[in-house]
């Protein structure tokens, strides 16, 4: 429990001195910020979910690191308890947009939700996890087993199926449970479920905790699979199309710096993602596409691809016939453009 | 090299200690700060971090009990039920019973349902009105124990507003699932169940979150309330990154501004638990600590200070006495007794200081006895630096030359002042360039230039490296010695001159016998007149009267009082006249051989001294020679150039060329014992009043007055050699004897001023010259002879005896050349003539001596008659 405080310890005096340069700092900071007041600090404040979550990651990133990009509005992130949460406040107005499940957003728009998924957060990203006395995914047939996804509205699930079809593993042979993942790695320790696919770094950190194994990675399932979205309410889109934009923008930009500095983003999110630095940005690393944060286009393909397993897994009985305008790609086109 | 001003090593150690001191002030003393600081927090934190491990241990083993409980009693309901379709409440009571009990035992259960393997509830059992979870086929709950597992489930909200979890068992029977019993749990009293058991630090605020950072429990003074969603805190995000706080930054805690905080992670349920603890709280102590240690460690500086002080004090003091000490033995005091020192290099120092101190005060009480000896040396000392720069004098230098102190630190002149032979100085010089020792004779000069006769010896003193840094110079004055030496030899002449009485007096009784006897015949040959036997006899007076007249001259050159009247001389010459002189003391019986050689070596030197060597030496070798059965005395004269053995033991010989004079008897010899005294002064072995044991000692001091050697060669009962040699000059100057005289030539009547105040030699003189046919005029003394010369305008030489009364003529001749610097004056004189003449030489003059060798007297008038004009 006791940690060895990560920053040595200052003398009395040397604390002195040091809080008497950061009162300077400080003070030279204010001054500073007097004479250019940020335009961001007047701006209306826009509310925006999230989850703790690797896919979120880009949103830790812009509020990290590209704030000063806000011009028209200030970034205020949300972060809900649970997925039933983040539905709450999206139908109730709370929320202008979210990070949420890519079947999850289809599925509330499917039921009326007035909103758009206008970009992806990332693609693949998400690690199948199993008991250690099942050593392989086919071992899984025949065997009446547990496997947890965060909602039964998740690729995560969706993932599930195929890696199950793919190791001919009957879909009937598994119990899928949905659970927040937070809840997965104690109820996995407690042997309470036999695996579970969850996004990263969840399924990581179990392996670092020496709790299960890594069955399959989503990209050997599905490469390129769309992970979580953005989903923005209507409103938002009509009404601050330029915040939106902006935010827009910002995201793609954080995008491309994880891509770039994955060690950095990786301590930059950590309180985001929930891991620890170092087990992050394995996930970012090794291999490379095992969560990509390029091209956030969510593409028609990536919807029609998506919604058909759906379809074939029963979450959907059918297809819908406006899936074309579950999204709405111009935002993160403009932003393709400026941030390729 | 710059030279930087020297400071006290005390003040220097003092300094090292203040400067070192500033090291642990500045360096160690934060560190020992920061380490104290981190001690002291970890202290503080200790209790919360052993409350935190407490809790982690509770909240695992009540979980477990919980758990049991329902697996236990599961069973017996699973058998109950036998099956979820058969279950009602009137026939399942013992079901019923055994649910009521379970809630009565157990009071953390708020409710307990059994659900069918649809999710229907078969039955609930509840406390008060807490609502029963809300279960469907989907929940995991029910699903994991569907599949036979039990389940621990996250907290939630539950409609009755209380956050509570599940518990899931399955009930089966023989191996089937016969459906599931859910129990719900209320956190907040399953939390104060727990800390019930563990007690809670004083002072903290204490927080229960969930997962997902929600706020379940917290003490009774927060301002929070559960369900709060802390996740905007950073010790919420690092818990739920499965993290463990403990950081010694303090934050903005969830009721106060400032706290530490300890935050744990449960691992078995997911949640965490989080003390806050106020920063004055925890730094209060810390500080207090803190400032104690300050002031003790600047109390200890301070004592340690003192104490270094102290040690410095304690550890200089011998290097104080010693530096005492020292300045005591710089003033001469060489008797300070130095304290014993605990610190074994200072003892060792001060012992090799006072085995220094000792040995330089011996030393310097030998040397002061050594400078005391040179001050009250007889001789004269005066040492000089290489560059003649006097560093010393003693007593007697100063009493000698009349310098006083004064003249230390200047150079000295005396060297150069003093007089000496050209070719000596050369070879000082030389000598002291060399670094080789000189000694020899000089004239010195006093501070008051007043010369004086001395003997000098000068010395060069060497360094290690054998370069040359001072001059001992040791001055005799000769003075008394001289005086002395002169009157030894007018003494030994004296005792030679009773020996050669009797040999004169015979020779003279001879001569006078055959004059008597040829005046008495000229007499009878004058009566028988017969011319030729007269002028026969006449002619046998006259040669026997030279030779009367020539020993009477050679004993008035021996029996003269000068000391040293040196000149260039012919050796062989000036032996054999010698010889003839000495022959009359050697008596008849000793064979007397001499091989004189012939040459014409000119030696630099005093023909009478000469004269009195060969009579003393002849003496020597005639005594040694009485008891001989065939004595023999031979004489040996010849130059030689001496070897280089010769010049190694005569180093300060100026030439290989020499006479070597030697005289050799065969007489008794001399004994080794006796050979290094011979020349010591009085020194004999003759008997008493045969000698004066002066003759060796004159001789010795003669030759070394010559620059000669002389050397002994003797073998008792064989014989003694003497070898004198005389340092040869250069025949600068024509022999006298090969100066042609003019020719002979008659006289015209010149005119003669005969002056002598001896009536009866000028009364003959004056005869023989106008015998000649010259014109006499006589004078008996020099003023009667001024007064006819004025008289007599044609006189055209002048004769003149040198002493007379009233005007001797030496007194004449200056007189008269005032006025007539050109007329030839003859000097007639019965002494030696360069005693007469050797002041002040006089042109134009010669002379002759008494008694008169008229043919010499002819030549001489002849000569100047030649040269001269007519007055």
């Amino acid at each position: 429990m006791k940690n060895v405080p990560t920053s040595p310890l200052p003398s009395l005096k040397h604390t002195s001195i040091y809080s008497f340069s950061w009162l300077i700092l400080a003070a030279l900071l204010s001054s500073c910020t007097e004479q250019e007041p940020s335009a961001s600090t007047q701006a209306e404040p826009i509310n925006i979910g999230r989850l703790i979550c690797g896919g979120h990651l880009s949103l830790a990133v812009v509020e990290n690191k590209y704030q000063h990009d806000l011009q028209n509005f200030t970034l205020h992130t949300v972060q809900n308890h649970n997925w039933d949460d983040v539905i709450q406040d999206m139908r109730s107005g709370k929320l202008a947009g979210t990070f949420i499940l890519s079947p999850l957003a289809m599925q509330l728009i499917r039921q009326g939700l007035d909103a758009k998924i206008v970009m992806m957060a990332d693609r693949n990203g998400n690690g199948f996890v199993l008991a250690k006395k099942y050593k392989s995914i086919q071992a899984l047939k025949g065997k009446k087993t547990i496997i947890a996804v965060p909602h039964l509205y998740s690729q995560h699930h969706v993932l599930l199926y195929l890696t199950l079809q793919q190791h001919d593993v009957a879909y009937n042979d598994v119990t899928v449970v949905a659970m927040p993942p937070r809840d997965m790695i104690s109820s996995f320790a407690r042997g309470e479920i036999d695996g579970f696919m969850v996004g990263e770094p969840k399924g990581n950190r179990s392996i670092s905790l020496n709790k299960g194994w890594m069955a399959a990675i989503s990209p050997s399932i599905w490469p390129n699979h769309m992970d979580h979205v953005f989903l923005a309410s209507n409103t938002f889109i009509k009404e601050h199309p330029h915040q939106l934009q902006e935010l827009i923008n910002a995201l793609k930009k954080a995008g491309n710096f994880i891509e770039q500095h994955p060690h950095e983003a990786a301590i930059m999110g950590e309180a985001y993602t929930g891991a620890r630095a170092q087990v992050f940005e394995q996930v970012l690393t090794t291999p490379a596409n095992w969560i990509d944060y390029s091209d956030m286009i969510p593409s028609d393909t990536h919807m029609q691809a998506m919604a058909k397993i759906m379809v074939d897994m029963g979450l959907w009985k059918d297809m819908p016939k406006d899936l074309n305008t579950y999204t709405d790609t111009s935002f993160i086109r403009k932003a393709t453009v400026l941030y390729p | 090299m710059p030279v930087f001003p020297s400071i006290s090593l005390s003040k220097a150690w003092y300094a090292l200690i203040f400067v070192a001191s500033l090291l642990p002030a500045f360096i160690i003393a934060p560190w020992l700060a920061d380490k104290a600081y981190e001690l002291l927090f970890e202290r503080a934190l200790l209790k919360e971090e052993v409350y935190h491990k407490q809790i982690e241990a509770y909240f695992s083993l009540e979980t477990e009990r919980l758990l049991s409980v329902l697996v236990n009693k599961a069973d017996p309901i699973a058998l109950d039920i036998g099956s979820a379709q058969a279950f009602t409440a009137d026939k399942n009571t013992t079901t019923i019973n055994l649910l009521h009990r379970l809630m009565k035992r157990e009071y953390l259960f708020n409710t307990v349902t059994l659900y069918d393997n649809h999710a229907n509830i078969m039955t609930s059992v509840t406390h008060g009105e807490h609502a029963i979870a809300d279960i469907s086929v989907q929940s995991p709950a029910f699903v994991v124990s569907q599949h036979g597992r039990t389940f621990i489930g996250s907290p939630l909200h539950l409609a009755d507003h209380h956050f509570e979890f599940l518990i899931a068992v399955p009930l089966i029977v023989q191996g089937n699932v016969v459906g599931s019993m859910v129990t719900t749990v209320n956190t907040l009293e399953f939390w104060q169940n727990i800390q019930k058991r563990v007690t809670p630090p004083e002072g903290n605020m204490l927080y229960l979150i969930d997962g997902r950072g929600i706020l379940l429990a917290h003490s009774l003074a927060s301002s929070l309330h559960p369900g709060d969603l802390l996740t905007d805190k950073v010790i919420v995000r690092a818990l739920l990154s499965h993290k463990n706080w403990n950081s010694s930054q303090a934050y903005q805690g969830f009721d106060q501004p400032k706290v530490f905080g300890i935050g744990s992670h449960i691992n078995n349920l997911s949640w965490s638990v989080i003390s806050e603890v106020s920063e004055p709280r925890i730094m209060l102590p810390i500080e207090k600590a803190l400032s104690y240690l300050i002031f003790i460690v600047f109390i200890m500086h301070i004592i340690f200070g003192l104490l270094a002080i102290f040690l410095v004090r304690k550890m200089l003091k011998p290097i104080h006495d010693l530096s005492q000490a020292m300045q005591y033995a710089k003033e001469g005091n060489y008797q300070v007794v130095l304290p014993h020192s605990a610190y074994s290099e200072l003892q060792n120092l001060i012992q090799h200081f006072t085995s220094m101190t000792q040995t330089i005060a011996k030393r310097e009480s030998e040397l002061q006895q050594f400078l005391l000896a040179l001050e009250h040396l007889g001789e004269s000392i005066l040492i000089t630096d290489k560059h003649g720069i006097a560093h010393y004098i003693n007593r007697s230098f100063k009493k000698t030359t009349g310098y006083t102190d004064n003249i230390l630190g200047k150079p000295i002149q005396a060297l150069e002042k003093s007089s000496m032979r050209h070719t000596a100085y050369q070879h000082l010089k030389h000598c002291i360039k060399t670094g080789e020792s000189w000694e020899g004779r000089a004239t010195s000069v006093k501070a008051n230039g007043e010369e004086f006769s001395s003997r000098m010896h000068i010395s060069p003193v060497f360094e290690h490296n054998n370069t040359i840094t001072h001059f001992v110079t040791i001055i005799q004055d000769m003075t008394q010695y001289d005086l002395l030496e002169a009157q030894l030899l007018q003494a030994q002449k004296t005792e030679s001159i009773g020996t050669l009485v009797g040999g004169i007096a015979h020779d003279f009784n001879n001569n006078l016998a055959v004059i008597m006897g040829n005046t008495y015949l000229a007499k009878i040959s004058i009566r028988a007149g017969k011319n030729q036997d007269t002028l026969e006899k006449i002619n046998n007076i006259e040669s026997l009267s030279k030779y009367a007249a020539k020993v009477v001259a050679q004993l008035m050159a021996y029996a003269r009082q000068d000391i040293i009247q040196k000149e260039n001389i012919r050796l062989n010459t000036v032996i054999k006249e010698s010889l003839l002189l000495s022959n009359v003391a050697i008596p008849e019986n000793i064979s007397c051989t001499t091989n004189i050689a012939d040459d014409d070596g000119l030696i630099f030197a005093d023909k009478s001294q000469i004269q009195q060597m060969l009579m003393n030496l002849l003496n020597n070798a005639r005594d040694a020679l009485k008891e001989a059965t065939q004595p023999l005395i031979e004489l040996t004269l010849k130059s030689e150039l001496v070897d280089k053995d010769f010049h190694k033991r005569n180093p300060s010989i100026s030439t290989l060329h020499f006479m070597r004079l030697s005289i050799q008897d065969n007489g008794h010899g001399i004994s080794e014992e006796v050979l290094p005294l011979i020349f010591d002064p009085f020194f004999t072995t003759k008997d008493v009043g045969s000698g004066t044991g002066l003759g060796l000692s004159m001789v010795f001091g003669m030759v070394q007055s010559h620059h000669g050697i002389i050397e002994v060669d003797s073998r008792l009962g064989k014989g003694t050699t003497f070898h004198i040699y005389f340092p040869m000059v250069k025949n600068e100057e024509g022999s006298a004897q090969n100066v042609d005289l003019p020719h002979q030539q008659h006289a015209q009547d010149e005119t003669i001023l005969l002056i002598d105040d001896d009536d009866d030699v000028r009364e003959t003189t004056a005869e023989v010259l106008e015998s000649l046919g010259y014109h006499v005029i006589q004078a008996n003394d020099g003023l009667q002879g001024l007064q006819y010369f004025k008289q007599h305008a044609d006189i055209a030489v002048i004769i003149v005896d040198v002493i007379m009364p009233h005007m001797g003529g030496v007194a004449f001749a200056q007189k008269l050349r005032e006025s007539h610097p050109d007329i030839g004056i003859i000097f007639l004189t019965g002494y030696d003539k360069s005693a007469i003449l050797s002041e002040q030489y006089i042109p134009h003059t010669s002379t002759l001596h008494k008694p008169i060798d008229f043919e010499q007297l002819q030549h001489a008038i002849q000569n100047i008659l030649s040269i001269a004009e007519p007055k």
